[in-house]
């Protein structure tokens, strides 16, 4: 049996290698890209039923992000957005026979989390300027500068790593069931790894919206929230 | 374990072009509907109210409207009701004037009719009375009633008074002649005495014609220049019956 931490080149385009991940997102990217464009060609203002669906979904997000950061959702709806179809969509793909979930490796998880960590720096400076931002660093006190600065790191390594276990243990489990037992044997599994995909991927979303919000508002963020595991 | 770089960078790289990807053909688009049915909702709720605002001012012009109507309405009942009173104590009035005119009318054709009525009756009484005293005469000798008659001119005419006597007189002096007409002729007797009472009266000899009228019933009537004395029925019945007449107005007054 192949290690699941082993990456699968497919092919390479020039001198970069193109492995499954990347291959299995450009196809849910090109999926997105798809229904997005087919769904939203024909919005009127008296809405179809799939068109209200689209509404809800995105009101929903707005409505999660507006509880996390007290402000106008706009911008931060496209990557807070993204994150959660994005690993919701990378964790559902195991349904399809011989695809494994780009999330299920470490670098699809620690590009999300780098971007997390990036996102956090840029909306902190927009909000209260490169100073106000560093300031927020010293907050209770300025002792605990070192640690709130470990913490950025940390956290960004906490997040990607307990997607990467979450997402990984339920392929290995799966993969480990199915080479014991039947056909069906593994179907308990799948939907429990479908519910741990979908609760994994609302967990990252609002850890990020959290980290956003502690360095738009300049507070850290409190403790409970912070280390929140399913 | 290994971190593939290439692949991390790629994914990261991914995920940004895929949030690119769904901003543009996903939020975008459904936020800006949602934004544009909400500006909708909010510009016909503006609208709405505006359609509110004017129709309750249009209302409150209605509600003015109205009451001026009432007002407008009241004001012509009562010009009207005014008129109407006018108009009916005008009719009233004319209507009163003309039953009064017709009163009026009515009783005067009535008091002509009874004064005609009373004439006639007059005339029947006195032509009654006429008739009466024709048939009660009848029963009479003619000379005895003239005798009576006579008598009574003689006693007339020494009751007369001085100034009288003297205008006979004059009368006589002058050759004027006396007319004595009687119902019945007299006889040569008779004729006699009443121009001796007639001269005895004025103091001189005097010019006697004699006539008859039989419409005196009886009796005799002289007539001179300036005296005329009548002893007879007709006048008798004449003065009784302007006796007679205040007792008849009476009546009809009553």
């Amino acid at each position: 049996m192949q290690s699941p931490l082993e990456l699968t080149t497919l092919f390479h385009i020039g001198p970069v290698a193109i492995t499954t991940p990347v291959a299995t997102t450009w196809a849910i990217m090109l999926a997105f890209a798809v229904l997005g464009g087919a769904s939203t060609r024909r919005l009127s203002l008296l809405p179809s039923r799939f068109q209200a669906l689209l509404e809800i979904l995105v009101e929903a997000l707005d409505s999660q992000i507006k509880e996390s950061i007290p402000a106008d959702p706009t911008p931060y709806r496209a990557l807070i957005g993204t994150i959660f179809f994005y690993i919701l969509a990378a964790n559902w793909s195991s349904l399809i026979p011989g695809v494994k979930p780009p999330t299920a490796h470490i670098e699809t998880d620690i590009a999300l989390a780098g971007i997390v960590f990036f996102a956090a720096i840029y909306y902190g400076v927009r909000a209260q300027g490169v100073g106000g931002y560093l300031l927020s660093f010293t907050r209770p006190t300025i002792l605990m500068t070192p640690l709130n600065i470990a913490e950025a790191f940390t956290r960004t390594f906490s997040m990607s790593v307990r997607l990467f276990g979450n997402v990984m243990s339920g392929v290995v489990i799966i993969g480990l069931v199915l080479s014991l037992a039947g056909l069906f044997v593994p179907i308990p599994l799948m939907a429990l790894d479908l519910l741990v995909g979908a609760i994994q991927a609302y967990i990252f979303a609002v850890l990020s919206m959290v980290f956003i919000a502690g360095a738009v508002s300049g507070e850290k963020i409190p403790h409970h929230t912070h280390h929140q595991k399913e | 374990m290994q971190i593939d770089w290439p692949t991390l960078a790629l994914q990261a790289i991914n995920v940004l072009v895929l949030a690119w990807i769904l901003a543009r053909f996903f939020y975008r688009p459904v936020a800006a509907v949602i934004e544009r049915r909400r500006a909708e909702a909010r510009k016909m709720l503006t609208e709405a109210d505006a359609a509110k605002a004017e129709a309750q001012k249009a209302k409150a012009e209605l509600d003015a409207a109205r009451r001026n109507i009432a007002a407008e309405r009241d004001a012509t009942l009562a010009e009207a009701r005014k008129e109407a009173e006018a108009a009916r104590s005008a009719l009233l009035e004319e209507a009163r004037a003309a039953a009064e005119k017709k009163i009026a009318e009515g009783e005067s054709e009535w008091r002509r009719r009874r004064a005609d009525l009373e004439g006639a009756l007059d005339q029947k009484a006195a032509e009654l009375a006429v008739d009466i005293a024709r048939r009660l005469l009848e029963r009479l000798p003619p000379e005895t009633a003239n005798e009576a008659f006579v008598a009574s001119l003689c006693n007339e005419l020494q009751a007369l008074s001085d100034k009288t006597r003297s205008l006979i007189a004059a009368a006589a002096a002058r050759g004027l002649t006396f007319e004595i007409v009687s119902a019945s002729p007299l006889d040569e007797s008779q004729e006699r005495r009443c121009i001796d009472c007639l001269a005895k009266a004025a103091g001189r000899t005097v010019t006697v014609a004699f006539n008859t009228d039989s419409t005196l019933i009886a009796g005799l009537e002289l007539r001179g220049p300036e005296i005329v004395i009548a002893d007879n029925w007709r006048c008798d019945l004449k003065i009784v019956l302007e006796k007679l007449k205040p007792s008849t107005e009476v009546y009809a007054a009553s």
